[in-house]
């Protein structure tokens, strides 16, 4: 038993959308001066449960506690009038307003006569800040902040209405490691002064270095709420999925490179930068990694013509390629798998089969017409190889999850055949079962159709264990080039922060 | 109408893929035979066809512009300035009607293309672009015309607009086709799949290999294209060169791409939808006249019947 009293507990939560049982009367908990994480796959029900807590929509069934008192919330201003709020993905601000005016938004304080009183406002605001040791001007429009910056407005506004229980869903998704590390400093600066942080996250290193407690969501069951102290990284990702932490990687084997399919010669994405050397050959797995905004982006995307290098030679197959834009690099072989499926990769509001279809037109047809049935068929034969979880080939993609969107996207950059595969950050938001899917893919792509892969992610565990050789990129060039092998997270992150550098290999 | 009744015929038109805007136009009919029977007598109904036909040919090209995302101001403007050229070109000499219409179309795609380079290639929003375009060519259109437009239409050309084959008007057929062959080639032809996908994500497109900016300028020439079309069916059926005519088509055009399935968002849009808002709309148009109301009372119950219109088209999209 907890020895502190629970200051918000759900019981017997259920919740139903039609027909479908989401929460299937899960018991949620948590006390004062805590940061509680909510892990489990996409689709466990996590978000529900939040949006639940925080008044967004009323449960089916079972009663929440707030305080040891039953109470029902009709909408998100209750909950904030009560002590919840959620900072959802994606906030709520409003980009032309300052900093201030988003905080005190719809309660302005007024001077006498009701003029909004933005002196008032903006000493609040400063205080604020200078409490969560942010420097931030109150008059600075939200537009012209990062991501963090503006997720630290939120947790201002939060505070501002004396919240005592912050929720907060994927709240580390967009952020680089620094804001990362200072997000932590906030809240535990909260926790320790007594509120509660409710976590949703996927990323278990993060989990494990933040959380007090850990509750598991499996298929909308609650599967157990563990001190972080008193379990492991293994034990978590079981109870998630049913399976160990190292078997979620596919396991190592001797790649047998071939021909060098694709070859990058003093590549420079800026003046000053760079240059960068590589090359990838068939049947491997070129990892690449490094620290935010150190080029890798900019590298991956000039292969597929998306990004205009100073100077430099792309080679494929031996010969020097002008890839000016996507066309010629498909026409060359290369295909190219966006990190943001939503806005780049996917027409979310068409059927999975005009995704997957939509680079192969011209081979589909016959004579001058393309028919559906024909799409579907494409479609049916990659909706197979990646496992694709959905009702039809008709359904739009906006209603897959995020694992399945990404195997659609996966399935729209293998339609064209191609000989060299460029995957930017594969797995990011989607679940450990889809995550497993597409690294054994991957693998298996590269082992036995001797497809040429470009791996390029921030996630270094997945560098790691999926490639064959791991480039490190620093400022825009090459810092070092290990065989996966024999190289180590620490020998990584040498590289990448620029403390050693190696002979290029 | 029950809520159950009318959801069970949501799902039907899914399953069909039938416009909405279908029974929309059916219950059009069905008053208008109740207030006037003679009105939907075969002959009067033909003559619906033949009325809509300017209308049905500008808002195809409005609704392929639309399904891009775009909106093209100056199909109006074109259709007057097609008018006023095919007169006082053709001068009511039959060996002129080809090249002169010829030359009308290649004239709305010109102007279509400049449209789309300022739209998709400079990036400007084609709100602007074409409402510039549209003030742009009435000038041309009252300088070339001296403010009062001369000539007329060769016999061969009003054949189209006011001729009948059989007991078919002309013009009923020249739509039918246009829309036929527009209708086959968003379906069976890539280009059309490029139209709509771009329409939803310009990028997931160009990361497909196919330059969406292309797909985008074919859009604006083919709304140029269309909206000459329309301006030549007009001078078929009136005969001679005004230059009030193309007003009406402006909003409407817009507002039947709508009807039809469209979405100033882009991405959605339906041909067949299309064909059919613009019947619906000249039904509403001789519903209100047979009416036999002042103008103030006309104009209102038209706002409002294209507003429930709108209404139940927009259903369709929430879920």
């Amino acid at each position: 038993m907890d020895l502190q009293p629970k200051v918000l507990e759900a019981k017997d939560v259920c919740k139903s959308f039609y027909d479908n049982l989401v929460l299937d009367h899960v018991n949620f908990s948590c006390t004062s001066g805590e940061i509680h994480t909510l892990v489990g796959e996409n689709g466990a029900g996590k978000s529900t449960l939040m949006r639940i807590l925080s008044g967004v929509y009323p449960p089916s069934a079972g009663e929440l506690f707030l305080n040891g008192r039953p109470v029902s919330f009709a909408n998100t201003l209750q909950a904030q009038q009560a002590g919840v709020s959620i900072i959802h993905q994606e906030f709520n601000l409003v980009p032309y307003l300052s900093i201030a005016e988003n905080i005190f938004l719809g309660r302005q304080p007024r001077k006498r006569g009701g003029n909004i009183d933005f002196a008032a406002m903006r000493a609040r605001t400063r205080a604020l800040s200078e409490r969560m040791h942010m420097e931030l001007d109150p008059d600075e429009p939200v537009r012209c902040l990062t991501v963090a910056q503006q997720q630290m407005v939120e947790i201002m506004k939060a505070i501002e209405l004396d919240t005592q229980i912050l929720i907060m869903d994927e709240p580390t998704a967009a952020l680089t490691p620094v804001e990362v590390a200072s997000l932590f400093e906030t809240m535990r600066a909260l926790r320790d002064a007594g509120r509660t942080v409710i976590y949703i996250s996927h990323r278990l290193n993060e989990v494990f270095d933040i959380s007090d407690r850990i509750t598991v969501l499996k298929d909308g069951v609650m599967i157990a709420t563990l001190r972080t102290a008193d379990t492991t990284k293994d034990e978590i990702v079981s109870l998630m999925v049913g399976r160990k932490l190292d078997n979620i990687f596919p396991p190592r084997d001797q790649a047998e490179p071939g021909e060098v399919r694709l070859e990058a010669r003093e590549l420079v994405i800026a003046p000053g930068k760079g240059p960068a050397s590589f090359s990838v050959r068939a049947g491997e797995i070129l990892g690449v990694t490094g620290l935010e905004g150190q080029g890798q982006r900019e590298l991956l995307r000039a292969l597929f013509g998306l990004y205009k290098l100073v100077s430099g030679e792309i080679w494929v197959d031996g010969k020097k390629a002008s890839i000016r834009n996507t066309k010629d690099a498909m026409a060359l072989g290369v295909t190219f798998l966006t990190d943001d499926r939503k806005s780049e990769g996917l027409c979310l509001d068409l059927p999975i089969y005009r995704n997957i279809s939509l680079p192969v037109f011209k081979r589909l047809k016959k004579g001058l017409f393309l028919t559906v049935p024909a799409e579907k068929r494409e479609a049916a034969r990659y909706m197979e190889l990646m496992n694709v979880k959905a009702e039809s080939a008709a359904q739009p993609v906006r209603k897959l999850s995020g694992g399945n969107q990404q195997k659609v996207l996966l399935g729209k950059c293998l339609s064209p055949a191609p000989r060299v595969l460029l995957v930017h950050e594969p797995t990011r938001g989607i679940d450990v079962a889809a995550k497993i899917e597409i690294y054994t893919l991957l693998k298996r792509l590269a082992r036995d159709e001797q497809l040429a892969v470009i791996l390029v992610s921030s996630d270094l565990m997945e560098v790691l264990n999926v490639s064959d050789r791991i480039l490190v990129v620093y400022g825009g060039g090459v810092s070092g080039c290990l065989p996966a092998a024999e190289a180590t997270e620490e020998s990584v992150m040498r590289l990448a922060t620029g403390v050693a550098k190696e002979a290029v290999g | 109408m029950s809520g159950g009744k009318l959801k069970k015929w949501r799902q039907l038109s899914r399953k069909w893929n039938i416009p909405i805007i279908l029974w929309g136009l059916i219950a059009l009919l069905i008053v208008l035979g109740f207030v006037s029977p003679s009105s939907v007598k075969p002959a009067h109904l033909l003559d619906f066809t033949r009325q809509a036909a300017p209308m049905i040919l500008v808002a195809i090209g409005q609704t392929i512009v639309m399904m891009i995302g775009g909106l093209d101001l100056s199909v109006a403007a074109v259709m007057v300035l097609v008018d006023v050229a095919a007169a006082q070109m053709m001068m009511n000499d039959p060996a002129k009607a080809l090249p002169v219409a010829l030359l009308c179309i290649a004239l709305g795609a010109v102007i279509g293309l400049v449209n789309g380079f300022l739209c998709a290639v400079m990036h400007m929003p084609s709100f602007v672009v074409t409402l510039g375009m549209s003030t742009l060519l009435l000038g041309v259109t009252l300088l070339y015309s001296g403010g009062s437009p001369k000539g007329s239409i060769p016999d061969n050309l009003r054949f189209l607009g006011t001729g009948f084959a059989g007991k078919i008007p002309m013009a009923a057929i020249v739509w039918s086709v246009v829309a036929v062959l527009v209708i086959l080639i968003m379906k069976y032809l890539p280009v059309g799949r490029y139209i709509l996908s771009t329409g939803v994500n310009p990028m997931a497109v160009y990361q497909s290999g196919v330059n969406p900016v292309r797909i985008q300028l074919l859009c604006y020439v083919l709304c140029g294209v269309f909206a000459a079309l329309a301006g030549l069916q007009i001078s078929a059926y009136i005969g001679t060169a005004s230059l009030q005519l193309g007003e009406d088509y402006q909003t409407r055009s817009i507002a039947v791409a709508l009807l039809g399935g469209a979405a100033f968002t882009g991405g959605k849009g339906s041909i067949p939808g299309t064909v059919l808002a613009g019947l619906f709309m000249v039904v509403m148009s001789s519903l209100v006249a047979v009416l036999n109301m002042d103008a103030g009372d006309q104009s209102i119950i038209q706002g409002v019947i294209i507003l429930v219109g709108l209404l139940l088209s927009g259903m369709k999209r929430d879920d």
